[in-house]
C-alpha cells in the first residue's frame, strides 16, 4: 500500500515531468524533420538510419537541452518522493507500523526510480518511433541503448536530491541544494575548460551515451556510468542509514 | 442500578460503589436476589475500569452482602448481612465511636446525638425486616 | 510470559544539556490501565516516543511486551498500536483510505471494528484528513489505532480537540472493550479526572524522573491532608510528608503515607488535628510536582473523612 501511497504523492509531478519531457522530444523530432527535409534522414552503410541531422538532434537536444530538462525533472522528483514525509509531518506514522525503516526508504525511492525510468524510456522510445516514421526506415539500435547512460545519470541526480531532502530534512532545501549541486556540476567543467582542465560532469554522461549512438567512432561512456552507478549506491546506502538513525 | 459515582473525590470508586449498593440493599432498593448490573456492563455504563467494579463486587461478595453464580451474572445474598453480630458490632464501633467524638466536640448532648442515630435509623424504610437479622 | 508490558531499566536521554529522561525506571503490568502523568516538558512524550523506537535513548534499556526495545523493535510495533499527540496523517487521503493503508499492515485487523467505532465515534469517512477539525482526526487516529486489535495500546493526549460526546464515548471504548480484556493501555494526558476514573495504575513523571508510581486505588486511601493546630509543630519535610503549609499556629500537612501514625504524633505532641481528609488526583499531582506552597485552595471533590474511619 506504500507503493499505492507513493505513487499518489508523486503522480503529478511525474505527469508533469513526462509531459515537459514529450514535448522537448516533440521539438527534437520537429526540427528534425523542418530542417532537413528527406534528405536529412540518410541510410547508413548497416542499412539503419543515421545522419548528420540527427547528430544535431541527437548531441545537442537530446544529450543537450533535453538531458537538462531531465536532470532537473530527476532533482524535482527526487526531493518530492520523501520530501512529502517530512511536509505533513507524518514519519511518526510510518516509523510506528511494524517494518524496519530502511523499507520505506527503498520503497520510496523504488517508485521514484520508476517514474524515472518511465519519463526516460517514453522520451528515447518517442524520439526512436518518431524519426523512424519520419524518414521510412529504422533507426540504429543505439538510439534505443542510449537509455542506459540517460537514465544512470539521472538516477544519480534523483538520488542526490533523495539524500540531500534527508539530511535537510525538507523536499524544498532538498531541491535547493541539489539545485546548486548540479548546476555546478554543470557548470564547473566549461570554467575549468579554460585552463584546458577536462572535467566531467554528469551531462557527459547524457552527452557522450548519445554522441555514441549517432557517431561510429565515439566509445560508449562506460566509466562514467559506472561512476553513476556507484554514486547511486552509495546516496541511497546513505539515506537509508541516515534516516535509520534518525530522531523522529 | 444508578449509581452516582465522583471520580475526583478522594474515596476510591470501589469504595464508592461498594458504599452505594450497601446504601440500596439497606434501604430496600435492591432485594435479596435482585440482580446485579454484570461488571462489564456497569464499567462501560459508568466509565471506570471493570478491575474496579470487579473489586467493589468482591468486597461486597466477601462480606456477604453478593452472591455470585460461576461464570454468570451476581445477586444480592439471601441474607445480607449473615455475619455474626459480633462482627457486625465490630466492623460499626469506629463509625459509633467517631459520631460520638464529632458530637461532643460539637458540645452536643448525649441524647441528641443518640435521637440523631435513631432518626436515621428511621429514615432507611423498613430496615430490619429487608436484612432479616437472624441473630435476634 | 513477563507481567508487566513495559519495563524499562534505568532509561536515560539527553539533548544537549538537558536530561529529557532521567534514569526512569517504569514499570506497566500487563492487562492495566496506566495513567502517565506529568507536567509539560516533564518527558511524557518523549519517553513514549522512545519506547516506540522514534528516538534512541542514550542509556538504559526496556522490554515492551517482553521484546527488547531497539533489537525487536518490529515485533514491538506488530502488538503495539500509538496515538501520537500530533494527531499529524496524510493529508489528502481519507479517513476510509487511511483505514485501507494502515490495514495492510497489520493481519488482525477488524473491520467490524473499524464499523463500529466509525459509527459510535461519528467520524467523517470520506472527507481529506486535511479538512477535518482537529477532533475529527484525533477520531481518526483512535479509529486507526483501536482497530488493529493490538495487544498494546499507548495513547498519548488521546482526547485532544475532542468534544465532550466524544470523551465520553473515548472513555466507554476504553473501560468496555480495552481494559479487562486482557489489553494493556497506556494513556499519557493532562485529563486527571479521566484517569481517574479508569486508571489502575498511576505513574507521575517529573524533570524525567519517576516521582510516583502505584495503584490509583492505593495512592487515593494513603495521601491524606492533615490541618492541625498547635505550637511546635513540625515544618519540615521528609519521606512520607510532602508538603507543608504553616500560617501562625496551623498547619497543613500533605501527607502520602502513615498519615495515621502522623496524626497520632502531632496529637501526642499536644496539637489538635482539626481535619484528616483525602485528595483526589489533581490535588495530589499539584502537591508532588509543585514545589512552593500548599494549592488544596478550590479542590474539588475533597470529602470530610473523620481520621479513624477503616477506609
Amino acid at each position: 500500500m506504500y507503493i499505492w501511497k507513493c505513487w499518489r504523492d508523486s503522480r503529478a509531478r511525474f505527469v508533469t515531468y513526462l509531459i515537459l519531457v514529450s514535448l522537448a522530444c516533440a521539438v527534437v523530432i520537429g526540427i528534425a524533420a523542418k530542417m532537413g527535409g528527406p534528405a536529412a534522414f540518410q541510410r547508413g552503410p548497416d542499412g539503419t538510419g543515421v545522419w548528420g541531422l540527427w547528430a544535431f538532434g541527437g548531441r545537442i537536444l537530446l544529450g543537450g537541452v533535453l538531458a537538462v530538462i531531465i536532470l532537473f525533472g530527476a532533482l524535482s522528483l527526487g526531493a518530492g518522493v520523501i520530501g512529502e514525509e517530512f511536509k505533513e509531518k507524518t514519519l511518526w506514522f510510518v516509523f510506528t507500523r511494524p517494518r524496519s525503516r530502511r523499507v520505506w526508504v527503498w520503497t520510496s525511492w523504488f517508485v521514484g526510480g520508476c517514474e524515472l525510468l518511465v519519463v526516460i524510456l517514453s522520451a528515447v522510445v518517442g524520439v526512436y518511433t518518431g524519426l523512424t516514421y519520419l524518414s521510412g526506415y529504422m533507426y540504429t539500435w543505439r538510439l534505443l541503448a542510449t537509455v542506459l547512460p540517460l537514465f544512470v545519470a539521472a538516477l544519480a541526480v534523483y538520488t542526490m536530491a533523495f539524500f540531500l531532502t534527508a539530511v535537510s530534512r525538507s523536499g524544498e532545501n532538498g531541491f535547493a541544494w541539489g539545485e546548486g549541486i548540479l548546476l555546478i556540476d554543470l557548470l564547473l567543467p566549461l570554467a575549468l575548460y579554460y585552463w584546458r582542465i577536462k572535467v566531467s560532469s554528469v551531462f557527459d554522461v547524457m552527452h557522450d551515451g548519445c554522441a555514441w549512438a549517432v557517431g561510429p567512432a565515439s566509445a560508449f561512456p562506460w566509466r562514467l556510468v559506472i561512476i553513476c552507478v556507484v554514486l547511486t549506491c552509495a546516496l541511497l546506502l546513505g539515506t537509508q542509514i541516515l534516516m535509520e538513525r534518525r530522531e523522529v | 442500578m444508578l449509581l452516582h459515582l465522583n471520580p475526583a473525590s478522594g474515596v476510591p470508586i470501589y469504595l464508592q460503589i461498594e458504599n452505594q449498593v450497601k446504601h440500596y440493599i439497606a434501604a430496600g432498593a435492591l432485594k435479596s436476589g435482585d440482580a446485579l448490573p454484570s461488571v462489564r456492563t456497569l464499567a462501560a455504563d459508568m466509565r471506570i475500569n471493570p478491575n474496579t467494579a470487579a473489586r467493589a463486587y468482591q468486597n461486597l461478595e466477601r462480606d456477604g452482602l453478593l452472591r455470585s453464580v460461576p461464570g454468570g451474572r451476581t445477586y444480592v445474598a439471601e441474607n445480607p448481612g449473615g455475619l455474626l453480630k459480633s462482627e457486625k458490632i465490630r466492623r460499626l464501633r469506629p463509625y459509633a465511636r467517631q459520631i460520638a467524638v464529632e458530637g461532643s466536640q460539637l458540645r452536643l448532648d448525649p441524647q441528641d446525638i443518640v435521637n440523631l442515630v435513631q432518626q436515621e435509623v428511621d429514615a432507611l424504610e423498613v430496615v430490619d425486616e429487608r436484612i432479616g437479622n437472624p441473630d435476634k | 510470559m513477563s507481567e508487566l508490558a513495559i519495563r524499562t531499566n534505568k532509561l536515560v536521554k539527553i539533548y544537549s544539556q538537558l536530561r529529557a529522561v532521567d534514569e526512569l525506571s517504569l514499570n506497566v503490568p500487563r492487562g492495566g490501565v496506566y495513567g502517565f502523568l506529568g507536567r509539560n516538558g516533564a518527558g511524557k512524550t518523549t519517553t513514549l516516543r522512545i519506547l516506540l523506537g522514534l528516538a534512541r535513548p542514550t542509556a538504559g534499556d526496556a522490554t515492551v511486551l517482553g521484546f527488547a526495545m531497539g533489537r525487536e523493535q518490529v515485533a514491538i510495533l506488530e502488538r503495539t498500536a500509538y496515538v501520537s499527540e500530533t494527531k499529524t496523517l496524510y493529508g489528502a487521503l481519507t479517513a476510509r483510505q487511511l483505514v485501507r493503508f494502515t490495514q495492510s499492515f497489520y493481519p488482525h485487523w477488524s473491520s467490524e471494528a473499524v464499523a463500529k467505532y466509525a459509527r459510535t465515534l461519528e467520524i467523517p469517512m470520506d472527507r481529506p484528513f486535511a479538512k477535518l477539525s482537529l477532533g475529527n482526526r484525533t477520531k481518526v487516529c483512535l479509529l486507526l489505532a483501536l482497530a488493529q486489535q493490538a495487544d498494546l495500546l499507548i495513547f498519548d493526549e488521546p482526547t485532544s480537540g475532542l468534544d465532550p460526546v466524544g470523551v465520553d464515548e473515548f472513555q466507554r471504548v476504553v473501560a468496555e472493550d480495552l481494559a479487562g480484556e486482557g489489553r494493556t493501555v497506556l494513556i499519557s494526558s493532562h485529563q486527571l479526572a479521566d484517569i481517574e476514573r479508569i486508571a489502575d495504575w498511576v505513574g507521575l513523571i517529573d524533570h524525567g524522573g519517576l516521582l510516583l508510581e502505584a495503584r490509583l486505588d492505593d495512592i487515593k486511601s494513603q495521601f491524606r491532608l492533615i490541618t492541625a493546630a498547635g505550637t511546635g509543630l513540625p515544618q519540615g519535610k521528609s519521606a512520607d510528608i510532602v508538603s507543608v503549609n504553616s500560617d501562625g499556629d496551623f498547619c497543613k500537612y500533605v501527607v502520602r503515607n502513615n498519615a495515621e501514625a502522623f496524626a497520632a504524633e502531632l496529637r501526642s505532641q499536644g496539637a489538635t488535628v482539626t481535619d484528616v481528609s483525602t485528595l483526589g488526583l489533581r490535588e495530589i499531582f499539584l502537591e508532588l510536582v509543585r514545589k512552593e506552597e500548599l494549592c488544596t485552595s478550590g479542590n474539588a471533590g475533597e470529602i470530610a473523612v473523620p481520621a479513624s474511619l477503616p477506609i
